[in-house]
């Protein structure tokens, strides 16, 4: 199974946690998911992400002028981020947790 | 935005933001702040290659932005925001480059094209004002030609010259059939001119390339002749076919000139002027171009005909002195004693 698809369907709850543990700029935040394993994520996607949640009032904004070069713009997480990434986290653990099951079940080791 | 930011990492958020222009300016410029800063420090991370490397096309690119941000993929509708030029200019940059770089010996056949876009372009003006194509078609050719060159030295300069060259060699592409006809169709109607004469088949008499439906013959010091017939070098009469004149003739003067029943010709056709009817046969044909033939015409130049002329036929240097005035047009039927006697 491509990894990308999976990673699309939980990007949002990837991102919020991302920046959940500090503010970060679009590069900053891809580097993180990267580390942290999700390789196969694109930057586009991640920064488009960024956006939505921003629009969609779970994150917060700031521009950081530079006087070396561009200037960056952060993202930090609000309150009403953290109930979003509490509850999605929620779903997503009941979910992987009942994927882990059938798969135990089926003899396939994680 | 900042000297310190590679002219690769800007070329490609201009792309970026091209490719988002149909969305809302707040929206675009939420998506470009920071995004200088984010590429510039993707790019100066080791590794491979260009941005567009790393990060894909820049269209594909802003697809996936639009699509993580929940936003609609651009809509073809909306791309005619962008100017219309700018896009076929950078399409015909980018077919032209592809096909140039798959025959690379195409560019030194460039002149060539410029030339024979030149000579199409010509189309449009030759058919419309019905010029030659072949002059115009040279003319636009020696234009398209300098042009080109000026643009290779760089003498044209300006946003417009690109946009103008695509729609130029464009247009030329879509006109190229058109003129290809044009073309052909000079050549046949030049040869049908200069084949006319030689069709033994077409009956009558022609004058370069125009059926010839009566003849007005003039004598030296310009008056009228009457009466006349015409031989070729073979001894045949000269004739006119009369088809020519009843497709000229209208109602009664129709009726006249030939027979309702028979339909042939009432007239005989070898004395000139032709006449039917009532009439003289100096009333004029009464087609395109009608001329009616005047009582006198400049005489001759050289000596006064009436001098040499008066010891033979006596009628002549008389009538012609008289006839001006009196206007009577058929009754001077002077001249040789051959046509006298008819």
């Amino acid at each position: 199974m491509d990894a990308t698809q999976l990673v699309k369907g939980v990007l949002d709850l990837a991102v919020l946690a991302v920046v959940a543990r500090e503010d970060g700029y679009g590069y900053d935040v891809v580097r993180r998911l990267r580390a942290a394993g999700l390789e196969d994520v694109g930057d586009a996607s991640v920064y488009g992400t960024l956006r939505r949640l921003y629009s969609a009032g779970a994150l917060t904004s700031y521009v950081v002028p530079s006087d070396e070069g561009p200037h960056r713009k952060y993202y930090g997480i609000n309150a009403q981020g953290r109930a979003a990434l509490a509850s999605q986290g929620k779903t997503w653990a009941a979910f992987a947790g009942t994927m882990a099951g059938l798969l135990d079940e089926a003899g396939v080791k994680a | 935005m900042n000297s310190t930011v590679s002219g690769e990492v800007q070329d490609y958020v201009l792309e970026v933001r091209a490719a988002l222009a149909d969305l809302p300016v707040e929206d675009v410029e939420e998506f470009t702040t920071g995004m200088e800063a984010d590429l510039a420090e993707r790019l100066a991370e080791p590794g491979e290659g260009t941005l567009r490397d790393r990060l894909g096309d820049p269209d594909a690119y802003a697809a996936e932005l639009r699509s993580a941000a929940g936003l609609p993929p651009r809509v073809a509708g909306v791309e005619a925001k962008k100017p219309a030029a700018e896009r076929l200019s950078a399409w015909w940059t980018g077919v032209s480059g592809q096909v140039l770089s798959e025959a690379p010996w195409l560019r030194d056949l460039r002149p060539l094209w410029w030339a024979l876009r030149g000579f199409i372009l010509a189309v449009v003006p030759s058919q419309m004002f019905g010029v030659s194509i072949v002059s115009l078609g040279l003319l636009g050719a020696a234009v398209s030609v300098a042009l080109g060159l000026m643009a290779r030295h760089g003498t044209l300069a300006g946003e417009w010259v690109g946009p103008v060259r695509v729609i130029g060699n464009l247009t030329a592409l879509v006109l190229l059939p058109i003129a290809f006809v044009a073309f052909l169709d000079r050549g046949s109607y030049s040869e049908e001119s200069y084949a006319e004469p030689q069709y033994s088949s077409a009956p009558g008499i022609w004058n370069n390339g125009e059926p010839v439906m009566n003849i007005y013959a003039y004598d030296e010091s310009g008056h009228r002749l009457d009466r006349v017939r015409l031989f070729d070098q073979q001894n045949k009469p000269l004739t006119i076919d009369p088809s020519m004149l009843m497709e000229g003739l209208t109602g009664e003067e129709h009726s006249s000139a030939f027979d309702p029943k028979t339909g042939g010709p009432t007239f005989d056709r070898t004395v000139f002027p032709v006449r039917w009817g009532s009439g003289t046969g100096w009333e004029g044909i009464p087609t395109e171009g009608r001329w009616d033939p005047p009582v006198a015409i400049t005489p001759l130049p050289g000596p006064v005909p009436s001098v040499e002329a008066s010891p033979t036929p006596s009628a002549t240097p008389q009538a012609t002195q008289t006839s001006p005035g009196t206007g009577a047009t058929a009754t001077p039927t002077p001249t040789p004693s051959t046509t006298a006697s008819r």
